[in-house]
């Protein structure tokens, strides 16, 4: 399973949302989609799962334009979550896990089952309340679990993550982060866009950095973000570690504070 | 919700149906030998019982065809309080009937049109009406590309004044004996007696606007994340629009034709089936009809027994009497809406 | 609704019902979901078992063998409060077995309807010989013609407009039998004579009658009380057909010589002479109980009308005009 797209295009109105970006994305990897706020992160992933129409360009799977691709097929290859869930009326989590089988015939044929699913995102023990009456976090974590029942990594199936992580606490970002190494493990593709250096450095093999609706870059992750790449992203002095790239501290007696990269 | 108060709810619905439709047929007034009039239990003669049958039938089929199309403006616009007249039917059909009675008064050599118009009960004045208030959302979502909730409501409401503004308009035009029938129109009025062809239609639709909700019943449910994620679950969400709108416009026309433009049973209904049985749309869609046949046939019983010495109430007026308080209920029980 | 048109109901509604079920059944199988079309299958023969259940328990023929009044009269059941004053004058013995609430003098009938419809479960139950409506400009109600069609009543319709409309009433009702002929012809002619003895008090001045003060309701040409200012030798003068809400602007155009506003409104006065008239007109009041109703009291409340208008005790300032 190969994505590709090509000079994609996106405008609104007068604002340009990305600028002839082409990017390829390899199964098996995590990719982390690195940008700072605006630079058009929500309106790649959207525009890779196909819900955004192109001014220009084309996005394509294995071959085949996405645009003309059914909807049902297209849910079955694809995964994704939005920056923020919920569901309008009192449904279940449980139930709203379940809509990930909309697509699939007979409920089956994701990643994981329904129950299998909540149990990889431990929402166990919430399984049976209103999904709205849960945190953002947990609705997020749902989110996800759905994405796991609705796409099948063995068969090319691929997550597409807006901000997994934003309102995660470090426990639930490393279940969440040994879900995504699984299902890349299995076979499938994730791309997750995110602003957590540290995290994306931990979790992703490959990054796209994206600025003012342009890839800047992309590649496999250690070329990739670099200190200096990082600094002219997003604007603050970063300074290399054992955890990669990290934000130049601001303390004042702290010893790298003075180091240079 | 468990799967046996899930139970209890079907069994309240159902149950609630069938009590009021025997009460509705066997409850009832009568006129003793001296005159007066009481209320009495029991089999009623033929005469009165088949009246009362063509009574109970027009107010299932108008109030499951407004429960339904209730719960297809409130699924399409993802808004609790969508009603069935919030695309503008109620003011395009009561529009037809003005135009129509303008014409039979004032329209000179058009009266014939007005005439044409006002038959069957103002089964064309209203139809029309309504149909052309559908159209004008469809046509104006179309040419603004899209069938979002926003984009609707707005519609709805310039479709819905620029009617009302017509029928203030020809009201103002016409004598004082004509307005009057059009302020006992949006009272609402179940019909004794109503044309076979007007109720089997009314009931078609019911039953159609049933099946199809049952057939998508997943879709709808899928519907009810966010756009974006509606659409990568797979549901094909313009489709869906498309139909939701055009289901619930035809069963708002057929049921203001029917029975006028009666509040609250569809803005309602739809709330009572989701409290009893859950927001499934496998269930959610049969106990909506349930709960519409309910409430219209509870509001005509209702209306049967009381009487103000001034006639009997409208059915419109009883059911925003219960249905305003009814709500205020439910929005405090709920906490506000989810 | 007997058994022929209920079939009518069922059977339309189970031929969409099959159509439809038929093509979801097939679209059904196509996607292989057991379960779903399991359920909805359930549904569905639930629903028809219940329709058939519902269509076999309502095949009662319509029981045509009403129990005998021992009354022999016939049975009058009036709509309108102003045909059943008309009814109660020419033949108080009538056998009046449904009112509207407005009607007057008929307190023992039961309430059977309004102006705008009519209970048709008590009408069944009443059976009725003739039914008296005074139908609206949109139509007599479509409800009263199908319980015609069933009850088989006589149905004296008519828009009362004027005296000629109360004359052609009255004579209908002798049609009916149930008023008897020297009644009616008494009353027609006192009711010329009435009018014969008239004397012109109104000498030709224009006159506006209003009938409302808040808003302005005045009386057009066409209505009986637009009858009732001619007879007074009066001009009315406004020259618009029907029952009309007017504008102060309108009414002051109008230029009226006498405005009588009916009903006791004890500052009408006031509030019509603080109106910016050109000059300003005689205002005068005018009660009598059977002024709203257009029946047989027409002649009498004539008679009030002009006596009221003679009796004036305000000046007249054009008085210049009269003969």
């Amino acid at each position: 399973m190969t994505m590709r797209l090509q000079a994609a295009t996106v405008r609104f109105g007068a604002v340009t949302a990305l600028e002839d970006a082409s990017v390829d994305i390899q199964p098996g990897v995590v990719t982390a989609v690195i940008g700072p706020n605006a630079a058009g992160k929500s309106t790649l992933l959207r525009v890779l799962a196909g819900l955004q129409r192109l001014q220009a360009g084309v996005v394509s799977i294995d071959g085949t334009d996405l645009a003309s691709m059914p909807a049902r097929t297209r849910a079955r290859r694809i995964g994704f979550l939005a920056q923020r869930g919920g569901v309008s009326g009192p449904f279940l989590t449980r139930e709203v896990v379940g809509f990930g089988g909309f697509a699939l015939a007979s409920g089956r044929g994701g990643f994981h089952g329904v129950d299998a699913a909540i149990d990889a995102v431990g929402l166990t023990a919430d399984a049976d309340r209103p999904l709205n009456q849960l945190s953002i976090g947990q609705q997020q974590r749902a989110g996800l679990a759905r994405a796991l029942v609705q796409v099948d990594p063995a068969a090319g199936g691929l997550l597409l993550l807006d901000e997994p992580f934003s309102a995660q606490d470090p426990r639930e970002i490393e279940r969440i982060a040994a879900i995504l190494e699984a299902f890349a493990a299995a076979g499938g593709g994730v791309v997750a866009a995110m602003h957590e250096v540290g995290v994306a450095w931990s979790v992703a093999d490959h990054a796209v950095l994206l600025a003012g609706g342009a890839v800047i870059d992309a590649g496999e992750i250690e070329s990739v973000l670099s200190p200096r790449a990082l600094e002219s992203l997003f604007g603050t002095r970063f300074v290399p570690s054992e955890h990669g790239p990290v934000p130049a501290s601001r303390r004042r007696n702290d010893a790298s504070a003075r180091g240079d990269g | 919700m468990s799967p046996r108060r899930r139970i209890l709810g079907a069994a309240i619905l159902i149950g609630g149906v069938g009590l009021l439709l025997f009460l509705r047929l066997f409850v009832g007034r009568t006129i003793t030998p001296d005159g007066a009039v009481e209320i009495v239990f029991g089999l009623p003669d033929a005469s009165v019982l088949s009246i009362r049958i063509g009574s109970s039938i027009a107010a299932i089929a108008a109030g499951s065809a407004l429960a339904l199309s209730g719960l297809a403006f409130q699924v399409l616009l993802r808004n609790p309080l969508a009603s069935p007249w919030v695309l503008g039917v109620s003011s395009g059909a009561g529009f037809g009937l003005m135009l129509a009675a303008w014409l039979v008064v004032a329209g000179g050599g058009f009266a014939w049109l007005g005439d044409l118009l006002m038959r069957w009960s103002g089964l064309p004045a209203a139809g029309g009406g309504a149909l052309l208030a559908i159209a004008v959302v469809w046509l104006l979502g179309r040419r603004i590309g899209t069938f979002d909730p926003v984009t609707l409501v707005l519609c709805g409401v310039i479709v819905s004044a620029t009617f009302a503004a017509g029928i203030m308009l020809l009201q103002h035009l016409v004598p004082n004996g004509v307005r009057g029938d059009l302020v006992t129109w949006m009272m609402g009025r179940i019909p004794e007696v109503a044309s076979p062809w007007l109720l089997g239609s009314v009931c078609g639709l019911s039953v159609i606007g049933f099946g199809l909700g049952s057939w998508q019943a997943s879709g709808l449910d899928a519907a009810c994340l966010g756009e974006d994620e509606a659409r990568s679950v797979g549901v094909s969400l313009d489709h869906l629009r498309n139909g939701l709108l055009i289901a619930g416009g035809l069963l708002a026309a057929g049921s203001v034709v029917l029975v006028g433009p009666i509040a609250f049973v569809g803005l309602l209904s739809p709330h009572l089936a989701r409290l009893l049985v859950g927001p499934r749309h496998g269930r959610l869609v049969p106990a909506t009809v349930a709960a519409g046949a309910a409430v219209l046939l509870g509001a005509d019983l209702v209306r049967q027994l009381v009487d103000l010495g001034g006639g009997r109430l409208p059915v419109g007026v009883v059911t925003s009497l219960v249905g305003g308080p009814a709500f205020l209920w439910l929005l405090l029980r709920r906490g506000g809406v989810s | 609704m007997d058994g022929a048109v209920l079939y009518e109901v069922v059977s339309m509604t189970l031929f969409t019902r099959t159509f439809v079920v038929g093509s979801i059944v097939r679209r059904l199988a196509r996607r292989v979901e057991p379960r779903r079309a399991d359920r909805l299958a359930r549904l569905l023969v639930f629903g028809l078992v219940g329709l058939v259940v519902l269509a076999g328990g309502c095949g009662v023929p319509a029981d045509e063998g009403a129990e005998v009044s021992p009354d022999p009269r016939s049975r009058v059941v009036s709509l309108s409060p102003a045909m059943t004053t008309t009814l109660l004058d020419l033949a108080p013995e009538a056998n009046l077995v449904g009112r509207t609430p407005w009607c007057r003098g008929a307190a023992s009938a039961p309430v059977v309807g309004t102006l705008e419809g009519v209970d048709a479960e008590l009408l069944v139950q009443i059976r009725p010989d003739v039914v008296l409506v005074q139908p609206p400009a949109s139509g007599i109600d479509p409800v009263i013609l199908a319980l015609q069609d069933r009850l088989e009543f006589r149905l004296i319709s008519r828009r009362l407009d004027g005296l000629a409309d109360v004359r052609a009433t009255a004579d209908d009702l002798v049609a009916a039998g149930v008023v008897e002929s020297k009644a009616r012809d008494a009353w027609s002619a006192s009711a010329s004579e009435v009018a014969a003895n008239a004397d012109a008090v109104g000498a030709g001045r224009r006159l506006l009658l209003l009938h409302g003060l808040d808003p302005f309701r005045a009386v057009g040409t066409g209505t009986y009380l637009d009858e009732t200012i001619e007879s007074a030798g009066a001009v009315n003068a406004l020259r618009r057909p029907g029952w009309i809400e007017i504008g102060v602007e309108a009414m002051v155009s109008l230029e009226p010589d006498v405005v009588v506003v009916i009903g006791d409104a004890p500052d009408a006065t006031a509030t019509l002479d603080a109106l910016p008239w050109r000059r300003r007109p005689v205002v005068v009041g005018f009660e009598h109980p059977d002024v709203f109703e257009p029946s047989t009291r027409i002649p009498a409340v004539n008679a009030a009308f002009r006596a009221r208008l003679q009796s004036n005790p305000a000046s007249d300032p054009v008085a210049e005009r009269d003969s």
